[in-house]
C-alpha cells in the first residue's frame, strides 16, 4: 500500500501559545477515507494546514506520496491536494459557479477549448451542473461547498482534505454535500484520499478509520465501529459519541456492539415486552 | 424588555424592483425567556431577526422594542439608542474580530457606545470572565486563539454592552460539544437573569434543551408560534414539509411507537428516552442479549443495574 501522505517525527509551537505537535508520527494510506476528531483547539485543522504548507512546522518531515514537502515542492504537492474550508462564503472567486471552477484551470494554463467540457464535468460530479450560471453568492450553503468541492475535482486531485466544511450548512446542505462525498468515494476508490476534519461523530461514522487528536496527540486510531464502543473516553476527550451509542449506555446495554440508529430501533422492537 | 412586531411586512428594494421578504408577522418575544426561530435556509429567519434591533426597518407594520416603535417611517438616528439595548451575536462572529487584542476587541463595543476606557474595560472583564475566557490570554492577539476561544471573545464583545435583549444566530456551530454545552449553559444565564433571548437554529436538540417558545418560519411568514413541547408533538409529516429534522430523542421515540411502543411524554433527554424505552422491554430479553452480545467481555462490561 502506498501512502498518500506521512508525517514523521512533526514539531510545530503556535506562535504566542507554545507547543503543539511534538514528535507526532502519523499516514494515511492511498484511497482512505480518514476522519480526524478533536476539540477545539486540539490541533485538527492546524493539521491541515502544515500539510498543505500553510503554516511552517518547526521540524520533522510531511511527504504527499513520494514528495518530501518543501518550498520546492509546495505547487507539485498543492496540485494533488485539494482543501474544502469552513465558511462557503470565503473560496469564491467567479461571478458564476462555472468561471469559478474556471479559475483554477485556468491557473493549470489548461487551454481554453478544453474549458467547458472539464467544467461540466465537475459540477455533474457534484450534482451542480443545472447551476453553472448561476452566482456564487445566490447559492445555499450546501450548494456553494459541492461547487467549491467541484472547483477541486477540475484538477483532479489525490488527495482532498475537508476542514469541517459541513459545519455551517443547515442539515439538508450536510446530508448533500455527505451524499456527494459517498459517491466520489464510489466512483474514484482507491483513486481518491479522503480527509475529513470534523466534530460529528455521524459523519465520522462514514469513515474508513478515525484519528482522535487531543492537544497535539493522537489519542485513539481506529475504526469508526470500535472507537464508538469507548464512549466514556470520548467524553473525557470533550467528544459526543452517536445519539444511537448514547441510547445504549442509557438503557444500560454493554458496549460492545456498535448499532446505528435504525440497527438499534430494530433491535429493540425485537425485545419488546 | 419586551418586543412586540405587529402586522410586520418587509420587502427588499424599492419601487417596482421589490422582492417581498416578509408577510404578516405578529410575534410577542417576552422578557427572561428564550424564543428560537427556525426553519429552512431562505424562510426569512435572518431578515426577521434584524428588524429586533432595527437593522432593517419594516416596509408596512410596527415593531415595539422596549420603549421605542420603528416604523418605515423612523429617523435614522433615533435607531442608534436600540442598537445598544439589542445584541446581535452573527454567525460564526469569530470573523468579525479586528482589534490587536483580546480585551482591546471586547472593549470596541462600549467605548464605540461613550464609555470611558475605565469603563469599557471593566465591561469587558465582566463579560469575558461571564463566557469562562482565560485571563491570561487577555493581551493575546484574537487571531492566535482556537476556534472556541474566538468565539467566545466575539460573544463577550456583543455581552459588554449589557444590552436587555440578546439574538443569537446558530451561536454553537462548529463547537466541539463542551464548546456547546457551555454555550448552552450561558444562554440560560442569560435567560434567568430576565433578558429576552432569541436563537435562531437549525440544530433540533438545541431548539428542545433551550427553548421556551419556537416560532417557526416558511416562506417570510409564521407557520407555527407555540411553546417548544406543543411544537414537537406535531407528526413527522408536518416536519418533513418544513424540511426540519426533529430532535434525535424525539425522533427515535416516533420511530419505536411504530413499532408499538408507547410513551406518556416527549423525550426531552437520552435519559428519558431511555427511562420510558425500558419500562417496554422484556428485561429477560435484554439480559439474555446483553450476555450473547457482550460474549467475552461480559466480566468488565457486565449487565447493568439500577
Amino acid at each position: 500500500m502506498t501512502n498518500a501522505i506521512t508525517i514523521k517525527n512533526l514539531n510545530y509551537s503556535y506562535p504566542e501559545q507554545g507547543e503543539l505537535f511534538k514528535n507526532f508520527d502519523f499516514s494515511v494510506q492511498e484511497g482512505e477515507w480518514l476522519a480526524i476528531v478533536g476539540h477545539n483547539g486540539s490541533g485538527k485543522s492546524t493539521l491541515a494546514k502544515l500539510i498543505l504548507g500553510l503554516l511552517d512546522f518547526d521540524q520533522g518531515e510531511i511527504q504527499v506520496f513520494d514528495e518530501k514537502l518543501s518550498e520546492e515542492t509546495l505547487a507539485s504537492i498543492r496540485a494533488q491536494v485539494g482543501m474544502v474550508f469552513q465558511n462557503p462564503d470565503n473560496q469564491f472567486v467567479g461571478a458564476t459557479v462555472a468561471d469559478d471552477v474556471a479559475f483554477g484551470l485556468e491557473n493549470r494554463q489548461v487551454p481554453s477549448k478544453e474549458m467547458p467540457a472539464k467544467i461540466e464535468a465537475a459540477l455533474k460530479q457534484v450534482g451542480m451542473e443545472d447551476y453553472a450560471e448561476r452566482e456564487p453568492h445566490t447559492l445555499s450553503g450546501g450548494q456553494k461547498q459541492r461547487v467549491a468541492l467541484a472547483s477541486i475535482l477540475a484538477l483532479h486531485p489525490r488527495v482532498i482534505i475537508l476542514d469541517e466544511a459541513t459545519a455551517m450548512l443547515d442539515p439538508e446542505g450536510k446530508q448533500a454535500v455527505m451524499e456527494t462525498l459517498k459517491e466520489l468515494k464510489a466512483r474514484y476508490q482507491d483513486q481518491l484520499t479522503l480527509i475529513m476534519i470534523t466534530h460529528d461523530m455521524e459523519e465520522a461514522a462514514l469513515a474508513d478509520r478515525v484519528a482522535v487528536v487531543s492537544d497535539g496527540q493522537l489519542v485513539f486510531d481506529e475504526k469508526p465501529e470500535t472507537l464508538f464502543l469507548k464512549g466514556k473516553q470520548l467524553a473525557e476527550l470533550g467528544l459526543a459519541q452517536p445519539f444511537s451509542m448514547e441510547l445504549q449506555s442509557a438503557l444500560g446495554i454493554s458496549q460492545t456492539t456498535y448499532r446505528t440508529k435504525q440497527e438499534l430501533a430494530t433491535w429493540l422492537s425485537t425485545l419488546k415486552a | 424588555m419586551v418586543i412586540n412586531i405587529e402586522g410586520l411586512d418587509f420587502a427588499y428594494g424599492a419601487g417596482k424592483q421589490t422582492v417581498p421578504v416578509l408577510k404578516n408577522i405578529n410575534l410577542t418575544f417576552p422578557e427572561g425567556q428564550i424564543t428560537a426561530i427556525i426553519g429552512q435556509t431562505g424562510s426569512g429567519k435572518s431578515t426577521l431577526v434584524q428588524q429586533l434591533n432595527a437593522l432593517l426597518k419594516p416596509t408596512a407594520g410596527e415593531v415595539h422594542i422596549g420603549d421605542h416603535t420603528v416604523t418605515n417611517k423612523t429617523k435614522e438616528k433615533a435607531l442608534t439608542p436600540i442598537r445598544a439595548e439589542v445584541g446581535m451575536v452573527f454567525q460564526f462572529p469569530e470573523s468579525q474580530l479586528f482589534a490587536p487584542t483580546v480585551i482591546e476587541d471586547v472593549m470596541y463595543g462600549p467605548k464605540n457606545f461613550g464609555a470611558t476606557d475605565e469603563e469599557a474595560k471593566q465591561a469587558a472583564e465582566k463579560a469575558l470572565a461571564k463566557v469562562g475566557f482565560d485571563t491570561s490570554l487577555y493581551d493575546q492577539s484574537p487571531f492566535n486563539l482556537s476556534g472556541g476561544q474566538m468565539r467566545r471573545v466575539a460573544l463577550a464583545g456583543v455581552l459588554a454592552m449589557n444590552p436587555q435583549t440578546m439574538v443569537f444566530d446558530e451561536p454553537a456551530a462548529g463547537l466541539d460539544p463542551q464548546g456547546q454545552a457551555e454555550l448552552l449553559d450561558l444562554l440560560r444565564t442569560l435567560r434567568d437573569e430576565g433578558k429576552t433571548i432569541v436563537l435562531i437554529s437549525h440544530q433540533m436538540e438545541q431548539v428542545l434543551a433551550l427553548a421556551n417558545q419556537v416560532v417557526v418560519m416558511k416562506d417570510g411568514q409564521v407557520a407555527a408560534h407555540e411553546p417548544v413541547e406543543e411544537l414537537f408533538a406535531r407528526p413527522q409529516s408536518w416536519f418533513a414539509d418544513q424540511h426540519l429534522d426533529l430532535p434525535e430523542t424525539i425522533a427515535f421515540q416516533k420511530e419505536m411507537e411504530k413499532q408499538g411502543f408507547v410513551f406518556d411524554h416527549l423525550a426531552k433527554t437520552v435519559d428519558d428516552l431511555a427511562k420510558q424505552l425500558a419500562g417496554q422491554l422484556d428485561s429477560a430479553k435484554l439480559t439474555g442479549q446483553r450476555s450473547d452480545q457482550a460474549g467475552s467481555q461480559a466480566q468488565t462490561g457486565g449487565p447493568h443495574h439500577e
